[in-house]
């Protein structure tokens, strides 16, 4: 059998699911944030399919940086962290050894995302290839700043398995091209092995995360990526309860999995949800796809001290 | 399964489309064998069997289970010679035993109409032209599926290869136009599992499905068929569903023998072992294991998965439940491999010697702490420094356990150390830093470790399907033993710290 030329009815309504949620705003520190189960006949290439809508929605680049704020911003041809400076009395600047941008107070926004205080000092830099960028070319004229803004609201995929996961991103993008929204496939195309380093994250437009990566990086916790995908409801129970809390997230339940029913019986506990959430219509699924709404509340990142057993 | 899109594509529309068709089938001489044997054994429930009436009982089952979940005839399966008169029990027993055997000699004579059912089925997607898809699957028991191959291999079907596949094979094969059950899709559920558990655990077949047709076979033994126990939650999967023929007259419902499991009593204490309230976990074969949602080791489950089996090692005793498969790392390996793995890691880095000082860094810190168990004044001088009380005695109770180093901020330690009189600062918390990284790694490799080998060789799901205790060698992290949880763990008592995990052997007392 081949695949069919156009998406079909399971992609283009996973990929609504993915635009939708992605599309809802990040949730403040002691409220109920909006989460998704997705029930579907197999876990295989739906992770990438909500993304692939995800990154249709706009990204959510947070606060406006201040004067002082260590920031994530495309600056000399390549992501990577810089600190705002004030240039004189009502200009800021930011600066690498070799290039610098800059603007006044109030009325340029200052580019960029703001890093968490606890960020690693020095984390790198994400530079996407020459030839990566012949393709990002296609996103528009500016594409480095629409390139810049995916970057710093991701996409996380939260998995074990990452190399699996990867290979099925190649999968669809070179074999089920046209399934793709135009951008989103060039987005989704980037061939980085830095997208499941913990560190690298405001560095690409998606990441592929362990459950347990708040461990060894408490700092990522207070992130806010654009949509948050969880491949199995275990890795949802297993990651620290901080961890890109504030984001709407999707938890993928593959019925072939024996333990997706704990998911169906968690989420019936996991059921205030506000009126405008409760509300919100998700279009129309084929049968085989089912999705339930729930809540999580947004807490205040503990201190990771002596919980971690090994 | 294929792992590429195609079939996941496929596995989506079959789900889009599943119809089910259940055919009822009567076999008259296997209802009457099957109401003796259930006859049978409700009638020596709680009776002392010999060895040789429960290794023949045992047949009968295993010929039922062979008749009501294959298509198989019995004299392709079953040596059917029996002496109605050998070795019969006396009384009521010997007379429904009698029976039981008259009942086997004449099941045996007789072909099972299924086959003629399935034969039927196969004929009739030929005519029709589906034939779309030469294979067909034929879902058994993993125990089951040589045979039945072996058995269908030379048997004419229509054109189409019938493929006798495990509820394991089937969920990761690739999906084809039909599939056959024959019997209670239920009997494919883990025998420890209880009512709706058992539909839920075989729930995949029916609403993600290995075919686009489902055609379950059913003798008088079935409950009518109920979509509904299939679905994800109430009113979600729309099942297409119809049924063929009529239903046998008699009902045959099931017998399951009790099974009763006495409270374990409280271990006594030991001088210098804490003791923490953790859950008793019966498991099978006699066997119990504590464990604390307090302190670790927590459960590690392994469970099916549709491309490999999912390893979940974060879970709660008290969520365990009947029919779990526990994975136990046992023997002398287990309890020191995270520390020699570590020392490796450090020895690395920093050599030999500084290795050595930093493991006598973090040694004398717990040992000292241990030591403060029944200290109360310890504790209270910690809390007028400002700590908690709780956290104190947390931090002395995990003093105790092997996996854990010393608390993960650098001014408890501190501060902790002091009071226990070591004269410890940034120094001793970096070798601290040092340890617990290598901790972490050797866990990381552990868990690798582990991960592999239970997935590398998977024919320990027959044995703990049957059910059964599986073990595994499993290098450097010791051995493994997978066993099934026979109860939702209930009984709560104090144990000592470091009983928790291992797995202990009831006492069984032996009469003359």
């Amino acid at each position: 059998m081949v695949l069919p030329a156009r998406a079909p009815d399971w992609v283009t309504s996973l990929s609504n699911t993915g635009l939708q949620f992605a599309r809802f705003p990040n949730t403040p520190i002691g409220q109920l944030a909006p989460r998704l189960l997705v029930s579907v006949p197999t876990g295989q290439y739906v992770a990438w399919i909500l993304a692939n809508g995800a990154l249709q929605a706009s990204p959510k680049l947070g606060i406006e940086p201040s004067i002082g704020d260590f920031v994530t911003v495309w600056l000399n041809k390549k992501m990577q962290d810089v600190e705002v400076v004030a240039r004189g009395d009502d200009e800021w600047e930011i600066r690498d050894a070799t290039s610098y941008m800059k603007g006044k107070v109030g009325v340029d926004r200052i580019p960029g995302v703001v890093l968490p205080e606890d960020t690693p000092d020095d984390r790198g830099f994400g530079q996407p290839t020459p030839e990566y960028r012949t393709q990002l070319a296609q996103l528009g004229a500016n594409y480095a700043r629409i390139y810049a803004d995916h970057c710093g609201s991701p996409i996380v995929i939260i998995g074990d398995g990452r190399e699996f996961l990867r290979g099925q991103r190649d999968e669809l993008v070179n074999d089920a091209h046209n399934w793709l929204d135009k951008d989103s496939s060039v987005l989704l195309d980037q061939e980085s092995g830095q997208v499941s380093n913990p560190d690298r994250i405001l560095f690409h437009p998606f990441m592929i995360l362990s459950p347990e990566v708040a461990q060894s990086n408490p700092w990522l916790r207070t992130i806010s990526p654009r949509l948050v995908i969880v491949t199995r409801w275990s890795y949802y129970r297993r990651m620290d309860p901080a961890l890109f809390a504030s984001s709407p997230m999707v938890v993928i339940a593959n019925r072939r999995v024996e333990n997706n029913w704990n998911a169906i019986d968690e989420t019936d506990e996991l059921q205030d949800l506000d009126e405008k959430f409760r509300s919100m219509e998700l279009g129309s699924f084929p049968n085989g796809i089912f999705v339930r709404k729930f809540v999580g509340r947004v807490e205040h990142p503990r201190d990771i001290d002596e919980e971690v057993e090994i | 399964m294929d792992r590429d899109l195609v079939e996941a594509h496929n596995r989506f529309t079959n789900a889009e489309s599943v119809t089910i068709t259940t055919q009822w089938v009567s076999w008259p001489e296997y209802e009457i064998f099957a109401d003796r044997l259930i006859s049978f054994t409700k009638l020596s429930d709680g009776s002392v069997l010999d060895q040789k009436t429960r290794a023949e009982l045992h047949s009968y089952w295993d010929l039922r289970r062979m008749l009501r979940g294959t298509p198989l005839h019995p004299e392709e399966f079953f040596t059917c010679s029996i002496d109605l008169e050998t070795d019969q029990l006396g009384g009521e027993l010997g007379v429904a035993q009698k029976e039981l055997r008259k009942s086997v000699l004449e099941v045996c004579k007789t072909d099972n109409p299924m086959r003629l059912e399935m034969n039927k089925l196969l004929q009739s997607e030929k005519q029709s032209g589906s034939d779309v898809d030469r294979t067909v699957y034929l879902l058994v028991s993993s125990k089951q599926v040589p045979k039945v191959n072996d058995v269908l291999d030379s048997d004419n079907t229509f054109g189409k290869t019938v493929q006798a596949v495990s509820p394991t094979q089937a969920r990761r094969s690739s999906v084809v136009e039909t599939m056959m059950i024959f019997g209670s899709p239920e009997n494919y559920a883990n025998y420890f599992k209880q009512g709706n558990e058992k539909s839920r655990e075989v729930a995949w077949i029916f609403n993600s499905p290995a075919a686009r047709k489902l055609v379950l076979f059913q003798l008088a033994d079935c409950a009518d068929f109920d979509s509904s126990r299939y679905e994800i939650w109430a009113g979600s999967n729309q099942f297409k569903t119809k049924s063929n023929g009529v239903r046998p007259a008699v009902f045959l419902k099931d017998f399951e023998q009790s099974i009763r499991i006495d409270p374990i009593q409280a271990l006594p204490t030991t001088p210098g072992d804490p003791v923490v309230e953790s859950y008793v976990v019966h498991l099978l074969d006699g066997k119990y294991i504590y464990y604390s949602d307090l302190v670790p080791p927590k459960p590690t489950c392994v469970r099916a998965g549709e491309i490999e089996v999912e390893i979940d090692d974060y879970v709660r005793a008290s969520s365990l439940q009947p029919g779990d498969v526990l994975l136990i790392r046992t023997g002398v390996a287990s309890h020191s491999f995270l520390r020699s793995h570590a020392k490796v890691w450090l020895e690395t880095r920093f050599g030999v010697s500084e290795a050595n000082r930093m493991i006598e860094i973090a040694d004398a810190y717990k040992a000292r702490l241990r030591g403060k168990y029944n200290d109360s004044g310890f504790a209270s001088r910690l809390v007028s420094k400002g700590m908690e009380d709780h956290y104190v005695r947390h931090q002395i109770l995990r003093a105790h356990i092997d996996s854990t180093i010393a608390t993960q901020k650098s001014e408890n330690f501190i501060q902790i150390a002091q009071d226990l009189e070591l004269d410890y600062g940034q120094d001793e918390w970096s070798a601290i830093v040092n340890i617990q990284t290598a901790h972490r790694q050797a866990g990381h490799i552990a868990s690798q470790e582990l991960r592999d080998i239970v997935r590398g060789d998977d024919s320990w799901q027959d044995v703990v399907n049957e059910p059964g205790v599986a073990k595994l060698r499993a290098g450097s992290i010791g051995e493994l033993v997978l066993i099934p949880v026979v109860q939702q763990p209930e009984q709560k008592i104090s144990v000592p710290v470091s009983s928790l995990g291992q797995l202990q052997n009831k006492l069984v007392l032996f009469h003359g």
